[in-house]
């Protein structure tokens, strides 16, 4: 028997377990390093989403409120004489829709806002073309109306289609946050649409791209509350595709979760 | 051991403990930090320190859980057993900055109180697939708040040992927890063999180690009833040469756990279990009288179980015979801190 006996509020430890303690600390060492890298290569990695954190911009455009606040930005006419608009997606700041702050500024301006000219204060957020604009603080958000006219534009009707993909929040996954999808950011989507921010769709098109669109009810109406539940799973809307500008929306008329794994349980729509 | 409590008894070892225990995490942290600047200079920063704060908390958690059996296999592992509360704390200390990141960053600045939305936000909860993990993660981490608010000799004084010692196996709980937390959560979306793998291996040594220093006890205890004969109430255990000097046998007799202790050519016996932390008090010694516990020095005197003066803890005593050089013990225990004669080894 070992006749070192190891007393933890003595000074010293004798040599022997000294000794073993070091192959276990220099072991350590060596480990620790090693399960760092594992676990960082391991990673599939971010995408290059964008939220300009720190850079406050002046946005101007035509204020769209329902139902999906958006600027409509025009980009110029063509050779037929047809003006061309970038929507960008109206936030509020957190896990809010932009809807309470734009009605406490048509309190504060005294004016109805949709479909109005106007200048606003915020901060981008982009991704694959996909443009958002969280709104500043009430204090900077107004910047005062231009002189823009609304033109009324017709959505284009793409048919009725079968969408496969995820169900998200565009703030986050468009930048705020690098993941902002799947089940770890389940949660944080559902407050999201909770707080009115427009449900957004990422579908995988056919050929492995990925293709985005808002998503509405038949009669093109929010539908956050029945949508939550499907969040970050893989899910199969049915529904009409329109174009709005740079926009898709697809007004649902079905949806259910997949199983595991793309296009298991997938039946086309009627 | 000490009278008056104070906040921390530092020793050198303590200290020498703790500044090794910090290094290993600063080297864990600075390592994660830079590999994943070099190589997803895309991360944001609040990611990077759930993902960092997350794996280390579990890393070491998982350590600490290994440290026990480690202990019991090797007495020479005992070292890092002794200042196992300060890694304790500052694994939750470490898992509490992991999780309320995730709550700032998932739950907060919403409708709801964040708090809440944890629990609230999803709501499969009748879904393994999709259960909300979080809620895992919180729970876990209330188990290891209440173990690190309560990792101080004050506490384990008026919990009682019993109480307090179950309250601290809770841990096993956390970990199951933090293992359905991983699984659920970061892993559905990294997909990643290794982190599968990394949990898993963590899981299967963990087991093993367990599993392994159940087996030398019960090898110990099956060994001990194979020689066990019984007499007017008394056992025999084992010749008194067996026992080495100032060490002790470990008997398991009647439902009491018995350390025999060799002394001075006197045998006597103690019950096995340190009013500390039930600890094996006889995988100890006798140092300066006293039978001393292997795990935090906790002190006693063989004849009457009794801490030297002025400390107060006592623990059963039993009687003691030998007769043709072989030890007899009578499992009947008399009352903490009860002087029984010891037997005396004929020459």
């Amino acid at each position: 028997m070992n006749e070192e006996f190891y007393i933890g509020w003595q000074d010293k430890a004798p040599k022997s377990y000294g000794q073993s303690v070091k192959y276990v600390v220099w072991t350590l060492v060596v480990l620790v390093p090693l399960i760092a890298g594992l676990l960082v290569l391991s990673q599939r990695g971010f995408i290059p989403s964008k939220y300009e954190i720190a850079h406050l911009r002046t946005l101007e455009g035509i204020l769209i409120t329902e139902p999906i606040p958006c600027l409509k930005i025009p980009l110029g006419i063509d050779e037929k004489g047809i003006e061309h608009f970038q929507r960008i997606l109206l936030i509020g700041m957190g896990k809010k829709s932009a809807n309470p702050a734009l009605e406490v500024l048509a309190k504060k301006t005294g004016k109805p806002l949709m479909g109005k000219g106007i200048r606003l204060k915020g901060k981008l957020i982009y991704y694959d073309g996909v443009v958002a604009f969280e709104l500043g603080s009430e204090k900077e958000l107004f910047q005062g109306f231009s002189t823009l006219k609304d033109v009324a534009s017709t959505p284009v009707q793409l048919g009725k289609v079968t969408l496969r993909g995820e169900i998200l929040d565009p703030k986050c996954y468009l930048g705020v946050m690098r993941p902002g999808e799947g089940k770890p950011h389940r949660s944080c989507a559902i407050r999201c649409l909770a707080g009115g921010i427009p449900a957004f769709f990422k579908a995988k098109t056919s050929n492995g791209e990925q293709q985005y669109c808002f998503v509405l009810d038949q009669d093109g109406l929010p539908i956050n509350d029945k949508l939550a539940p499907y969040v970050a799973d893989e899910v199969q809307i049915c529904g009409v595709v329109e174009q709005w500008d740079n926009w898709y929306v697809v007004k649902a008329d079905e949806y259910k979760q997949l199983m595991p794994h793309w296009g298991k349980g997938m039946v086309m729509c009627k | 051991m000490s009278v008056n409590y104070t906040t921390v008894q530092w020793n050198r070892q303590k200290r020498r403990y703790d500044r090794i225990m910090l290094g290993i995490m600063v080297l864990y942290l600075l390592t994660f930090t830079f590999l994943q600047l070099v190589f997803y200079p895309l991360t944001s920063p609040e990611t990077l320190i759930i993902r960092a704060t997350g794996t280390l908390a579990f890393i070491m958690l998982q350590f600490i859980l290994c440290i026990g059996p480690l202990a019991r296999l090797d007495h020479r592992f005992l070292p890092l057993l002794y200042n196992r509360r300060h890694l304790g704390v500052t694994t939750f200390l470490i898992g509490a900055v992991h999780g309320v990141f995730n709550v700032i960053q998932f739950h907060s600045l919403g409708y709801v109180d964040p708090i809440f939305s944890v629990f609230a936000s999803n709501t499969h909860y009748a879904s393994l697939q999709d259960f909300p993990f979080q809620v895992l993660g919180f729970f876990a981490l209330v188990i290891l708040f209440l173990m690190a608010a309560t990792s101080h000799d004050f506490w384990l004084k008026n919990l009682s040992p019993r109480w307090w010692k179950s309250l601290h196996m809770l841990v096993y709980l956390a970990y199951g927890l933090l293992v359905f937390h991983v699984m659920l959560g970061v892993v559905q979306l990294e997909q990643s063999p290794m982190w599968i793998g990394f949990v898993g291996f963590g899981l299967l040594t963990l087991v093993s180690l367990h599993l392994m220093a159940a087996g030398v006890e019960k090898k110990r205890l099956l060994e001990q009833m194979d020689k066990a004969a019984v007499g007017e109430g008394f056992y025999q255990v084992c010749s008194a040469e067996d026992i080495p000097e100032n060490r002790a046998k470990m008997v398991y007799l009647e439902g009491q756990n018995i350390a025999v202790f060799r002394y001075d050519g006197k045998v006597s016996a103690v019950n096995n279990i340190c009013r500390h932390q039930h600890g094996p008090i006889g995988e100890g010694k006798i140092v300066d009288g006293c039978i001393t516990c292997p795990w935090h020095g906790y002190q006693y005197l063989p004849q009457n179980g009794q801490s030297p003066p002025p400390f107060t803890e006592k623990l059963e005593t039993y009687d003691v015979k030998i007769v043709d050089g072989m030890v007899w013990v009578n499992p009947s225990p008399y009352p903490e801190g009860t002087e029984r004669p010891a037997a005396i080894i004929q020459a």
